[in-house]
C-alpha cells in the first residue's frame, strides 16, 4: 500500500544577478518573499496536520464483490482513515481484532476475542483467534485523508464466543512491524510498540453455538452423541457387541490427551455412562428427536459431523446397511441442519465399504433414501442428480478396492433402474 | 517386411486389419472360414491343442469347461485365472494348470496374427474407459503373442479416424461416436474436418454390452421354464447362453421368437416377446441414455449441434438400443457400412500414422492429411494433506492436476505447500480416477514414491507438482521443491508388467 506523504518543503532557491543593488534589492525581496513564504507554507502545514482526524475504522455489513471470486458470502467491510505515521520507521503494522463484548457476573463489560478457524493466515497462530494484520509503508507524516479499504471479512469465517445477538468491538491497532499479540492482546512489554488504535462497536447476531459455551458444554455434547449412536444401533431390534464397541472406542478417544489417572476416571465416568444409556436405549427409551434438539443448541457444526462419522461408523458395525438404520440416519442428518452434500459424501464412502446394504429393491423409496436424493425437487432435478450418481458409481467400478468394485456394480444397477422409473 | 497392422480384440469378436499398399486399411479373413471377424473364444484342450474363434465355440458344446468367453472383461482384475476345469475365471493363484487373462488373449492375438505373415507390430484397440492394469495385460498379451504394441487407441476414436477416412466422407463437425459391443459400451463425441480427427470428450461402461442382454433372456428363459417345470435352468450353461443369443438376434428383426430349450426337466419350447426383452434390458437403456447425455454436457453442446450420430458394434442391431438413441438425439443414427469392421481398420490407419517412415509413397500420400487430436480420459491428480472447510478437519484428500477431456499433449502444475515445521520428506503419489473424485478411498494410486527435502526449514515451503501427458499415453511426473531445487521425477507408461518369459512357458500349444 502507497500513502500520499506530506514531506514539508524547506528548501529555499536563490536567485542572483550581475548588478549589486539589484542584487540587494532581489535579495531582500527574496527574504521577505520567503520569509512571508514560509510562514505561509508553516500555517498551511500545521492546519493540515490539525486536521487530519485520529486513527478511525469504519465497519459495515455487505456482501463480498465480485471480484473475490468466492461468491457473495455476507461480509464485514472494514475501512480506516487518519493517522497511520510512525516517528522513525518506514513501515508500520495494522492489526485488526474483532472481539464480543460481555457483561460478567459482576456486571463490567469484558472482552473476548473472536476466533477464525478457517483460515490460519488470520490467526495469531498460537491461538486461533482471528487477527489480521497488515504492513503499510508510512512516515512521520503518514496518514489517510479520506476512508480507506482494509479488508472484507467473510462473516461465515468467523467463530464467536457465544450464540445469539453479540456486540462486537473491531480494534484496528497500529503497531511497530514486530509487536506481538497473544489471546487478541499485547502484552506489558509489547505495549510500547502501539502507535495508533481505533474502534467500534457493531451489532451481530451468531446463529452457530459460540465456542467458549461449546467447550463448556462438551461432555454434555459427547454424551448426547453416545445416546443417539445407542439408539440408532438399537433401532434394528438387536443391539450387538460390535456396535457397542465401536461407541466405547469413540468415547474413549477424548481420553487421549489426559494425564494417565484423569484418563483412567474419565474412562470409568464413560463406561457408566454409556452402561445406563445401554439400558435406556435397548427398552427404547431414548427419544432421539429431544436429543438432536439439544444437540442443536449447544453442537457445533464439528460436532455435528463428529457424530455423522460415529453413526456411520455404527450402522455398518454389523457390515451391513439395514434399511431402518438408513431411514434413521436420514431423519437425524435433517435435523441436524448439516450440509445434504457433505453428508452424502460420508454416507458413500459407508456405502461403497460395507458388506451388505438392505434395501425394498426399487419400491417404497428405500432406494431414493439410500442415494440421499430429496423428495422436494423436481423430477427433472432428480433426473440429473440420478446421472451424476451414475457417473460416480461408474467410474468406481474400475476401483481397485475389490468390495468397492463390486458395490459400485449394484450401485449401477440400482441407479439405472430408479432411473427408468422417472422416464428423464 | 514388417506390415502396418491394426487389432480390434474385442469382447465377441475380435479382427484383425493391415493397410494395403496403397494405404488402405483391409480387414483380414480368417483364411478357414473366410470371415473377417473371428469369435473371441478360446478352447483349450487336455492334450496342448488349442482352438481360437469358430471352432472354438464348436468346441463349447461339448466340452463348455474348456472354453473361455469375454476374457476382455476379465482384463481389469489381477487375481483371476481361467480354469479348463471349471470353464470359468475365478479368483486364484496362477499354477501351471490354469490361465491368466492376458494368456487366453495371447492366444486370441497369435490366432488373427497367423492369418498374414509379417505381424511384427501393432496398434491394439481397448475401450476408452479401460483400467490402467487392463492396458498393461493388453500389452502383455501381444508381447506373449510375440507382437509388439505401438501404441493403444481408443476403440471408438480408431472407428472415427475409420470414417474420416472412407474415400469421398463427407463427415464435417461434431460427431457421435456410438459403440455398443459385446461388453463394453463407449460414447465419444468428436470434432471432424476433412481427415482432421479432434476428440472432444469420451463416455463409457465397461458392463455394458450385447453379452448383458443375452443373460437377460437367459434370466427369462429360466423364469419360464420354472413356471411351466417348477425349477430353473442352470444360467451358467454355454449352451442355453448359445441359445440366448440366438434368440436376441432374431428379435432384432422379429417381434417374438419360439426356441427349445433343454433344462434339468427336459426340453420346452419357449416364446420370448421383443416388448419382454426391451423391458428386461430397461436398465441397460437408461444407462445408454444417461452416458450420452453425459457426453454432450461434457462437451459442452446439445443434441442440435451433433451433425452425425455413428453407430459402431454389433450391438447396435438391437432396435430398441437404436430407439434409445433416437429418443436422446432426436434425430436417426447413421448406421456405419461395417460396423464389425471400423475399429480394426482405424486402428491400422492409426498404425501407418505412427510408422510414417516405414511406408511407401501412395501410403504416405494416402495418410497424408489425416490428423488425430485425442484427450486425456481420466483425471490425474495427487494426495495432499487438505483442510475440508464444511467439517473444518484436516485430512489427507486427492488434488486433482489434469483434468478429464484435457487436450493431449497436455502440461498442468499446481503448487503445494510443505505442511508442518521441519517436514523432511514428502510423498509424492500419482492418483486416477474416472470422476472427480477428493476422498482418497476412491481413487486408483497408479505410482507412489517419496522425495527428501532438506531438514529444519519452516513450513510452507512451495512445491511444484508438474504432469505432462503426451498423446502415446506416457505421464510425466515431476515433484520440485522450489527452494532447494530437489526433485522427483517418473515416467508412467502402459507398458507390460510380469516377467513375460514365465507366462510363456505354459503356452507351448498348437493353435487352431
Ligand atoms: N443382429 C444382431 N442383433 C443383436 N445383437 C447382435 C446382432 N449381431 C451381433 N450382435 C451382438 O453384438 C455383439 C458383438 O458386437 P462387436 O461389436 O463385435 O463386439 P466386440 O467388439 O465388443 O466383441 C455380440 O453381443 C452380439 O450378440
Amino acid at each position: 500500500m502507497n500513502l500520499p506523504l506530506i514531506i514539508p518543503d524547506n528548501q529555499i532557491t536563490l536567485l542572483s544577478g550581475d548588478v549589486w543593488i539589484v542584487y540587494v534589492i532581489g535579495i531582500i525581496i527574496l527574504i521577505l518573499y520567503n520569509v512571508f513564504k514560509e510562514k505561509d507554507e508553516k500555517n498551511q502545514l500545521a492546519e493540515e496536520i490539525a486536521s487530519i482526524p485520529q486513527l478511525e475504522i469504519k465497519v459495515t455489513k455487505t456482501k463480498l464483490p465480485e471480484e473475490i471470486k468466492l461468491g457473495p458470502m455476507p461480509s464485514f467491510k472494514v475501512e480506516f482513515k487518519g493517522w497511520v505515521s510512525h516517528p522513525t520507521d518506514p513501515t508500520i503494522k495494522l492489526n485488526l481484532f474483532i472481539k464480543d463484548v460481555y457483561l460478567n457476573d459482576e456486571g463490567e463489560e469484558k472482552l473476548m476475542p473472536v476466533s477464525c478457524p478457517v483460515l490460519p493466515d488470520w490467526t495469531e497462530g498460537t491461538t486461533r483467534f482471528l487477527r489480521i494484520t497488515e504492513e503499510i509503508n508510512t512516515s512521520p507524516f503518514g496518514h489517510f485523508k479520506e476512508f480507506t479499504h482494509f479488508k472484507f471479512i467473510p462473516i461465515e469465517y468467523l467463530s464467536g464466543p457465544f450464540k445469539g445477538k453479540r456486540k462486537l468491538r473491531f480494534s484496528l491497532i497500529a503497531t511497530d512491524v514486530d509487536a506481538q499479540s497473544d489471546w487478541g492482546a499485547f502484552s506489558k512489554d509489547q505495549v510500547s510498540k502501539i502507535r495508533h488504535i481505533a474502534s467500534t462497536d457493531i451489532d451481530h447476531t451468531f446463529t452457530e453455538v459460540g465456542f467458549l459455551e461449546n467447550f463448556l458444554n462438551r461432555e454434555q455434547i459427547e454424551n448426547l452423541s453416545i445416546k443417539v449412536a445407542l439408539a440408532i444401533a438399537a433401532s434394528d431390534g438387536n443391539l450387538d457387541q460390535k456396535e457397542l464397541n465401536v461407541i466405547k472406542e469413540w468415547a474413549n478417544l477424548s481420553t487421549t490427551k489426559l494425564e494417565e489417572k484423569e484418563a483412567k476416571e474419565k474412562k470409568k465416568k464413560i463406561s457408566n455412562f454409556i452402561k445406563e444409556a445401554y439400558v435406556e436405549a435397548k427398552s427404547k427409551k431414548i427419544s432421539v428427536s429431544g436429543l438432536i434438539e439439544e444437540l442443536n443448541d449447544k453442537a457445533i457444526k464439528e460436532q455435528k459431523y463428529e457424530l455423522v462419522d460415529l453413526l456411520l461408523k455404527v450402522v455398518s458395525a454389523d457390515d451391513e446397511l439395514s434399511k431402518e438404520e438408513d431411514v434413521m440416519l436420514n431423519k437425524i442428518v435433517k435435523k441436524l441442519e448439516i450440509d445434504q452434500k457433505t453428508y452424502n459424501q460420508m454416507k458413500n464412502k459407508t456405502i461403497a465399504s460395507v458388506g451388505k446394504i438392505e434395501t425394498d429393491d426399487y419400491s417404497s423409496g428405500s432406494d431414493e433414501q439410500l442415494l440421499g436424493l430429496s423428495d422436494e425437487v423436481t423430477n427433472e432435478e432428480k433426473c440429473k442428480e440420478l446421472r451424476k450418481l451414475y457417473s460416480k458409481w461408474n467410474g468406481l467400478t474400475n476401483s481397485s478396492n475389490k468390495q468397492t468394485k463390486t458395490r459400485a456394480k449394484e450401485m449401477v444397477k440400482k441407479i439405472a433402474t430408479l432411473r427408468s422409473k422417472y422416464n428423464c | 517386411m514388417s506390415k502396418i497392422v491394426g487389432i480390434d480384440l474385442g469382447t465377441t469378436f475380435s479382427a484383425i486389419a493391415i493397410l494395403d499398399d496403397l494405404g488402405n486399411p483391409e480387414v483380414l479373413a480368417n483364411p478357414d472360414t473366410n470371415s473377417k471377424i473371428t469369435p473371441s473364444v478360446v478352447y483349450i484342450g487336455k492334450t496342448d491343442k488349442v482352438l481360437v474363434g469358430d471352432k472354438a465355440k464348436d468346441a463349447a458344446i461339448a466340452e463348455p469347461n474348456r472354453v473361455a468367453i469375454e476374457v476382455k472383461r476379465e482384463m481389469e482384475n489381477e487375481d483371476v485365472v481361467f480354469d479348463p476345469t471349471k470353464g470359468t475365471f475365478i479368483e486364484g493363484e496362477k499354477n501351471s494348470k490354469n490361465f491368466t487373462p492376458s494368456q487366453i488373449s495371447s492366444l486370441i492375438l497369435s490366432k488373427l496374427k497367423d492369418y498374414t505373415t509379417g505381424v511384427r507390430k501393432a496398434v491394439i484397440t481397448v475401450p476408452a474407459l479401460f483400467a490402467e492394469r487392463a492396458r498393461t495385460a493388453t500389452i502383455d498379451a501381444a508381447k506373449l503373442a510375440g507382437i509388439e504394441v505401438l501404441e493403444l487407441i481408443n476403440e471408438p476414436t480408431a472407428a472415427i479416424l475409420h470414417y474420416a477416412n472412407l474415400p469421398g466422407s463427407s463427415l464435417s463437425g461434431r460427431i457421435l461416436v456410438f459403440d455398443l459391443g459385446g461388453g463394453t459400451f463407449d460414447v465419444t463425441i468428436a470434432k471432424v474436418q476433412g481427415k482432421i480427427v479432434d476428440v472432444i470428450t469420451s463416455r463409457g461402461d465397461k458392463h455394458l454390452g450385447g453379452t448383458d442382454f443375452d443373460r437377460e433372456i437367459v434370466k427369462l428363459l429360466s423364469e419360464k421354464y420354472k413356471k411351466e417345470k417348477g425349477t430353473g435352468l442352470n444360467e451358467k450353461d454355454k449352451k442355453i447362453q448359445d441359445i440366448a443369443e440366438k434368440i436376441k438376434r432374431i428379435l432384432s428383426v422379429k417381434e417374438k421368437v419360439s426356441e427349445v430349450v433343454d433344462g434339468p426337466k427336459g426340453p420346452i419350447k419357449i416364446e420370448i416377446t421383443r416388448a419382454q426383452f426391451e423391458k428386461a434390458i430397461g436398465r441397460y437403456l437408461e444407462q445408454i441414455k444417461m452416458l450420452v447425455e453425459d457426453a454432450l454436457e461434457s462437451a459442452d453442446c446439445t443434441h442440435e449441434q451433433i451433425k452425425q450420430t455413428l453407430l459402431v458394434g454389433g450391438s447396435t442391431r438391437v432396435p430398441c438400443v437404436v430407439e434409445t438413441i433416437k429418443k436422446v438425439m432426436k434425430k436417426n443414427p447413421v448406421k456405419g457400412v461395417n460396423v464389425d469392421e471400423a475399429v480394426a481398420s482405424g486402428a491400422a490407419i492409426y498404425a501407418g500414422l505412427l510408422s510414417k517412415k516405414d511406408l511407401n509413397a501412395a501410403q504416405k500420400k494416402s495418410l497424408d492429411k489425416i490428423e488425430l487430436e485425442d484427450v486425456c480420459n481420466h483425471y490425474l491428480g495427487t494426495l495432499v494433506v487438505a483442510k475440508d472447510h464444511e467439517r473444518n478437519i484436516l485430512g489427507v484428500a486427492n488434488k486433482i492436476i489434469i483434468e478429464r477431456d484435457t487436450k493431449l499433449p497436455c502440461s498442468k502444475t499446481v503448487e503445494v505447500e510443505t505442511l508442518y515445521d521441519g517436514q523432511a520428506v514428502i510423498e509424492c503419489s500419482v492418483t486416477q480416477s474416472e470422476g472427480p473424485e477428493k476422498d482418497k478411498e476412491f481413487v486408483t494410486i497408479l505410482h507412489e514414491s517419496n522425495l527428501d527435502l532438506p531438514k529444519n526449514r519452516p513450513a510452507g515451503q512451495p512445491i511444484k507438482v508438474t504432469y505432462s501427458y503426451d498423446k502415446s499415453g506416457t505421464i510425466h511426473v515431476e515433484f520440485l521443491d522450489v527452494n532447494s531445487k530437489k526433485k522427483y521425477e517418473a515416467d508412467l507408461k502402459p507398458m507390460g508388467s510380469q516377467s513375460i518369459k514365465d507366462l510363456k512357458k505354459d503356452l507351448n500349444f498348437d493353435i487352431e
